[in-house]
């Protein structure tokens, strides 16, 4: 006998558990499968010792400021109601360019952010204001599409954001280039980057310019207990809402009949019937993988998923130091370190974990969390970017080794520009690669970054492609890899956004 | 303030060109299913989700330790590499109950890559039910379920000395067995001291193997068996160290292979019974040693002293569980001095468990209602799961009646499956 649902969502990242949770909250009855134990994905912890470290959040942007009426803190308290507890995070971060020797610290809040860049550089307000000033239209123009009704078209939204337009198809660097933007303030400004993982030639200005307004000017949260606290707060409000929820389980085909989704089959061989499926996984593993019979899959899916660059992994070494913050002599929360900020060679980079070129990001997390370890102790995680293609030559027999060498060059370089002791505090140290997101998370070469948002491939341009490229009836994306590019404030965003696309779908059949 | 990249015109119109863009390059490109991601194939490789393994060979250790090689069922596969001093986890079915059970390798990474083997070494102990099951059931041919190695007993060249202290106790001495020759192979520059303490003379396992393996590497490895009781007529003519391996006997050792290191320069690896472990913590507060320079094993002694100190200090009362798992729910009983971990199990519900001493959280599940209480010492608990009402029945005990949920098996989902 097989069970009906009105909706499966496959995976509970945070798109997933959005995507169950709003089409829940619609009424629906719903299925979602999880291959792991916990739920979240990247969105997790984990304990080593008496330390219980944070796998991948570094920050949330604070859209619950007066001046935003949008974004996901602000749907995540108010409108799903989740039980979470935020704490600020102190500034925006620390820049040290080692071989540039710049170390300057830079604060949330726009007008702070300009006069940190004009102690540095002399001169440059003028230049960062406008900047700073076109980066606020264009999120102001996305705040619009998210508030604007589904009948309205986008054009007629946003046509009155004229920048928005002008600087719809340009690149961070044309921008850039543009408005006079003296080399040194770019360096400053540019260490978000990579949140994005594309260089600034290559960067959709106006996703660059939402993210950086976002941040700079309403700050940055962080969950209590982790990111995996946002993972149960969400679970707890499906179990309410009546979801059924199976962990360890797997969604080993999609059953499709003549371009439509007529159910999926579970890895312990149940038989799930649905005409609904929202998928967390990407559209790279559900194309290649999931569609069954495979001659359901349409050859431009294939094309699609063939053309998009696949973003990058990361490497990330955990770190629970026997000393506290203070004695280890760790000010802030968030520390960009890197030789330069030229994007572009530091893009390469990621192709070669040989590399000594590296930006890293690291998060020092008692600095905004001052209860997250015990009295006297710290934790600090270090990440740094790489593509899976970088781990191609290495085999099972070389990984554990090529793990530690990379942890080991990325300490030494945090310990150098921050002039810190951190070998000889180590108390657990745990080291993730792409290998181990993909172990984790089943996603597709361990990517944590979906699709890189390239100009044609930026939000817009997905959003304006997504009836075209809805190859299969009753499937919609959610997740990293979908319209809303990565990161945790998008995948969550994207799952409620698959949701509405879903239930609206449901009702245009009935 | 108006923004033009190139000219107003041009600015505008290629907002909507993109579209045009992104489907010509649709249209120019390979129309066919991707190859499997490089990284998903070294996943697949380093942390399968299951292991079909069969028993090659057993080797009679002592009179009642056995070392058992494992081999993949499917001979044209390899066992997935590991580093030295992780567990695998076997599934048994005893009866009408089923078990899991960790047990720390004693054959090193290399053998499973290049020989293509684990060994695990099992001692029988009166107490333990699958022990015996072991030693009764498991013969040549025995087919065995076993999960990818885990865990976190293991050299961490990033945080530990160079000067390595391995204080074993009894069966304990398993994953030494791996970690030390796999050292030696790695770091010329190391050194490395074993203690091994058991009660009776004839009961060190493998003895033979540290001596010659000192013998091979005589500046570097050193091997100290310790008889905890040297009047016994086993231990007649008993002539090394005696007694319990107290901080006197390493600093003396010590003192004796590497002069200019001192105990706190050291990284102690610390496997055995709780007593042991209990002993030596009280020795090692009495020195300066470093929280971090102190790893221990935790699986097999934390789970007996979950159950030991629970036992004494919870009276038997019996309380009823119910279980959801996946789409069953099942009524069971349990005991108040045991683990809702043993419970499952006892009621043959086959439920997730690796490390079975609450650090791994393989086992977590959800609390419905009614009351648990954890296990002194547990550590491993999530502080978001505290909150949310999630706990790991391996190292908590029932208090009440109490309701879970909890999710399947994968690794034996895919058995019923066939």
């Amino acid at each position: 006998m097989s069970k009906k649902f009105d909706v499966v969502v496959i995976g509970s990242g945070l798109g997933g558990l959005c995507a169950a949770l709003e089409c829940l909250r619609a009424g629906k009855k719903v299925l979602l499968v999880e291959q792991h134990n916990l739920p979240g994905g990247f969105a997790s912890s984990f304990t080593r010792g008496r330390f219980e470290f944070e796998p991948s959040l570094h920050e949330l942007p604070n859209t619950r400021t007066e001046s935003t009426t949008s974004g996901v803190v602000r749907y995540l308290m108010e409108v799903a109601e989740l039980r979470i507890d935020f704490l600020s995070i102190p500034e925006a971060y620390r820049l040290i360019l080692t071989d540039q020797n710049l170390d300057a610290c830079l604060p949330f809040g726009v007008d702070d952010f300009i006069k940190a860049i004009e102690k540095e550089v002399p001169g440059s307000t003028p230049a960062v204001t406008n900047f700073m000033n076109l980066c606020k239209e264009v999120q102001n123009a996305f705040n619009a599409l998210e508030g604007s009704g589904k009948r309205v078209p986008i054009i007629q939204t946003i046509k009155k954001y004229t920048n928005f337009i002008r600087t719809g198809s340009a690149t961070v660097k044309q921008v850039a280039n543009a408005l006079n933007m003296p080399k040194k303030a770019l360096d400053m400004i540019y260490p978000y980057w990579c949140y994005l993982g594309v260089p600034a030639s290559r960067m959709s200005f106006s996703i660059w310019a939402a993210l950086l307004d976002t941040y700079i000017s309403a700050g940055a949260l962080i969950p209590k207990f982790r990111s995996h606290e946002i993972a149960c707060a969400f679970l707890e409000k499906i179990y309410e809402l009546g979801g059924t929820v199976q962990f360890n389980s797997k969604v080993t085909s999609i059953q499709v009949h003549e371009g439509q989704v007529a159910g999926v089959i579970l890895a312990n061989g149940e038989i799930i019937q649905s005409k609904q499926v929202i998928s967390n996984t990407s559209p790279t593993n559900l194309f290649n993988n999931l569609v069954s019979p495979k001659k359901e899959v349409p050859r431009k899916a294939y094309a699609n998923i063939n053309t998009r660059k696949h973003g990058l992994s990361l490497f990330v070494v955990y770190l629970g130091l026997n000393a506290s913050k203070e004695e280890l002599g760790l000010n802030e929360y968030s520390y960009f370190i890197s030789p330069h900020m030229d994007t572009e060679r530091l893009y390469t980079s990621t192709y070669n974990i040989n590399t000594d070129e590296i930006m890293q990001a690291s998060i020092c997390l008692n600095a905004a969390n001052p209860g997250c370890s015990p009295e006297g102790t710290t934790i600090l995680s270090i990440t740094a970017g790489f593509h899976a293609e970088a781990w191609e030559k290495i085999s099972a027999k070389e990984y554990f080794k090529t793990k530690d060498r990379i942890a080991k060059k990325l300490i030494q370089q945090f310990e150098k520009a921050t002039n810190t002791d951190i070998f000889k505090h180590i108390e657990e140290i745990e080291i993730a690669t792409p290998e181990t997101f993909a172990r984790y998370t089943g996603a597709y070469n361990g990517i944590v970054y979906g699709y890189e948002p390239e100009p044609w491939d930026g939000i817009v341009p997905r959003v304006l492609a997504q009836d075209k490229e809805n190859y299969i009836e009753g499937i919609q994306f959610c997740g990293g890899f979908s319209y809303r590019c990565h990161g945790y404030g998008s995948s969550v965003m994207s799952g409620k956004a698959a949701a509405e696309r879903t239930c609206a779908k449901m009702e245009g059949a009935s | 303030m108006k923004v033009v990249i190139r000219n107003t015109l041009v600015d505008t119109l290629s907002f909507l060109n993109h579209t045009r863009k992104r489907n010509r390059l649709f249209a120019r490109a390979l129309d066919i299913p991707m190859p499997k991601g490089i990284m998903n194939i070294l996943s697949a490789s380093l942390h399968p989700t299951r292991q079909d393994m069969v028993i090659q060979s057993i080797i009679e250790e002592t009179a009642d330790t056995k070392t058992y090689r494992l081999v993949m069922s499917d001979t044209e596969k390899r066992p997935a590499f590991f580093r030295s001093g992780q567990y695998i986890s076997c599934a048994f079915h005893v009866g009408e109950s089923t078990a899991s059970r960790p047990f720390s390798l004693s054959s090193t990474p290399g053998q499973a890559l290049d020989e293509g083997f684990y060994d695990i070494t099992i001692r029988k102990t009166d107490q333990g039910f699958v022990s015996k099951y072991v030693y009764d059931m498991w013969k040549t041919g025995t087919q065995v379920l076993c999960t990818a190695p885990t865990g976190d007993f293991y050299y961490q060249e990033l945080r530990d000395s160079r000067n390595i202290v391995c204080l074993a106790g009894g069966s304990g001495v398993t994953p030494f067995k791996s970690i030390i020759p796999d050292i030696l192979i790695d770091y010329s520059d190391m050194q490395v001291i074993l203690f091994h303490g058991a009660v009776l003379a004839d009961q060190f396992i493998f003895s033979d193997y540290f001596k010659s393996l000192h013998e091979d590497n005589p500046s570097q490895f050193t091997y100290i068996p310790v008889c905890s009781d040297p009047t016994t007529a086993a231990a007649a003519d008993w002539q090394g160290e005696s007694g319990l391996i107290s901080v006197s006997l390493i600093k003396k050792v010590l003192k004796s292979t590497v002069p200019e290191k001192d105990l706190e320069a050291c990284t102690l690896f610390i496997s055995g019974p709780p007593a042991m472990e209990e002993y030596l913590e009280k020795e090692l507060s009495k020195t300066t040693i470093q929280k971090r320079r102190i790893r221990t094993e935790s699986s097999e002694s934390q789970k007996s002293k979950i159950e030991k100190e629970n036992s004494a200090s919870v009276p038997t009362v019996t309380h009823s569980l119910i279980v959801h798992m996946n789409t069953h729910t099942h009524t069971i009983k349990a005991q108040g001095n045991e683990t809702v971990l043993v419970a499952l199990e006892r009621a043959g519900l086959n439920p997730p468990s690796l490390c079975r001493s609450g650090t791994c959280g393989w086992c977590r599940s959800r609390l419905l209602s009614g009351t648990v209480v954890k296990a002194p010492h547990s550590q491993g608990t999530r502080s978001a799961d505290d909150k949310f009402g999630y706990f790991h029945p391996c190292s908590e005990f029932p208090t009440s009646d109490v309701e879970i949920y909890i999710p399947d098996d994968p690794i034996n989902n895919r058995e019923e499956k066939g």
